[in-house]
């Protein structure tokens, strides 16, 4: 929608009066210049403005100022206060009313605070563990370094939860030198009611724990498998239980966790201790949340000291 | 150089292209600064110093504000020497005293100003020779008196424009470089600057037509 043209005398006369400061200009050509020039000779107010321009340009050109009254010349202290420095530098950049100062403030105050809304929100970092580990997804849980091999291979959730099952076992396996983990009449104690990993009606995830039946644990299986993570099956999982007490490779390290749930451990404490151990460990968000911190402050102190060192410059 | 009288309004135009002996003198003298050498930049103080108070003089109503400004230009001109390459130091420092000159009134722009008091004063005239006639200096001080109050009401921004066109005779490409605004804006704050300073003088014409 247009604004309707302004017909009134005084937007003609203001139109009028730009036509002829423009022709005094000279800044006017072609039909524009025709124009002025024949407001200039036919309107009697037109006149009388190219005239009175004429003679006030003449008059500014030949405006005489003052003399002045000061040296400007600069003293020693002037030179040694003027002279540049980093300290000095930082300080000017800092009072500088069109820096980057602002700018970057602001954006430096917006990660310290999208940073600490992510740190102290459950569901991110050390929280997001609790919510897929109970879906059965791959985690690598945090401080076993043999459980996190066995749970990266593959994506599988069988070894996942064959080392969120047997935590403290794995724990004290990756304490030994050699990684080995007790085999035999002990681990062959384990509870015999758990359920058999894939086996037809039991669940994924935490309830399918791997804990090896008497069976697989008496049977000999010698056969070591180096990453129970490539076991698809449960029966694989119950061999890679089994394996010999001297296995003491790295890769081996998260088999020997899933045998070495002690028999005092019942199928119930087995399931509870998951839920502990996927507690997010503080020290997890420290780093972040310190980082947050920082650009935070430091956002915020840059805009401070912009706006004190400007002010203290204007006054 | 060391005559503080103001300098005629033809000694101060033409800003641009200064002869080369000129310009080879500023080079080593700002070479010399460079070094370390204050008593060589004071020398270009003492070269520029009544160009930049008559330039900004004229764009500050204020003269207090006017001295401070030229006096800001050259701390910030010693400060960024580093920063100039050439080839006029005389352009180079005007342009610092027109940004010292505009951002000092940005800065205190609702400050209250008294234009040049000396001009109400009776006693103050013009400089003239000896063998000026008394009624046209007395009427060259009205004239002078009634145009600098009228300057001053006017947009500093227009003010600006006015006297590096007028006075200062810039043209239109290099007074936008200096403000760094486009050459439209330029022609149209000069074009509103002289329609305002004409409304405001309406009444006083026939002293400017004398």
């Amino acid at each position: 929608m247009h604004p309707a043209p302004d017909h009134s005398p005084a937007a003609a006369a203001a139109e009028h009066a730009a036509l002829i400061v423009a022709l005094d200009a000279g800044d006017l050509a072609g039909r524009e210049r025709d124009d002025a020039t024949t407001f200039a000779t036919t309107c009697a107010g037109c006149a009388s403005l190219l005239e009175d321009l004429a003679v006030l340009r003449a008059a500014t050109s030949a405006l005489v100022v003052t003399p002045r009254t000061r040296d400007f010349r600069l003293t020693e202290a002037d030179a040694a206060r003027l002279r540049p420095s980093t300290w000095r530098s930082l300080v000017r950049w800092l009072a500088a009313p069109r820096s980057t100062v602002r700018p970057l403030a602001g954006g430096l105050a917006a990660l310290g605070i999208a940073g600490l809304l992510l740190t102290t929100t459950p569901g991110f970092f050390g929280g997001a563990a609790t919510s897929l580990s109970t879906t059965g997804a791959p985690v690598v849980a945090p401080g076993g370094g043999a459980e996190g091999a066995g749970g990266a291979v593959g994506g599988s959730a069988l070894p996942n939860a064959a080392s969120n099952a047997a935590p403290s076992a794995a724990a004290s396996a990756a304490a030994r030198p050699n990684g080995a983990a007790p085999i035999g009449p002990t681990a062959s104690a384990a509870p015999a009611a758990s359920p058999v990993p894939g086996a037809p009606g039991t669940t994924p995830g935490l309830a399918a724990l791997p804990a090896p039946s008497p069976a697989t644990v008496a049977g000999p299986a010698p056969t070591p498998i180096p990453d129970a993570g490539t076991v698809a099956g449960p029966a694989a999982a119950a061999t890679a239980s089994t394996g010999p007490s001297d296995f003491s490779t790295d890769a081996g390290a998260p088999t020997d966790s899933t045998k070495a749930v002690p028999p005092e451990i019942s199928q119930g404490a087995r399931s509870a201790v998951p839920a502990t151990r996927d507690q997010p460990a503080p020290q997890d968000r420290t780093v972040p949340l310190l980082l947050s911190l920082a650009l935070l402050v430091a956002g915020f102190g840059l805009l401070v000291a912009n706006r004190v060192l400007r002010g203290r410059a204007g006054s | 150089m060391d005559d503080p009288r103001p300098r005629s309004p033809g000694d101060v135009t033409r800003a641009a292209g200064p002869d080369d002996a000129t310009a080879r003198r500023d080079q080593i003298l700002v070479e010399r600064a460079l070094a370390g050498d204050l008593a060589a930049f004071n020398q270009l103080v003492e070269a520029y110093q009544d160009l930049c108070h008559a330039l900004v003089a004229r764009m500050v109503p204020d003269p207090d504000q006017a001295s401070d400004a030229v006096q800001e230009a050259f701390f910030s001109a010693y400060r960024n020497l580093r920063s100039y390459h050439g080839p006029s130091f005389r352009g180079w420092l005007t342009r610092i005293a027109i940004n010292a000159a505009m951002d000092l009134q940005r800065a205190k722009k609702r400050r209250p100003v008294t234009p040049y008091p000396e001009l109400d004063d009776e006693s103050w005239q013009p400089p003239a020779g000896p063998d000026a006639d008394p009624e046209a200096i007395a009427t060259t001080g009205e004239r002078q008196r009634v145009l600098v109050a009228a300057m001053g009401a006017i947009a500093p921004d227009q003010r600006a424009a006015i006297v590096l066109f007028d006075v200062e005779g810039y043209d239109y490409a290099e007074i936008a470089a200096m403000t760094g605004v486009s050459l439209g804006t330029v022609k149209s704050r000069i074009h509103r600057g002289r329609l305002a300073l004409r409304g405001l003088l309406a009444d006083r014409m026939e002293l400017f037509r004398s």
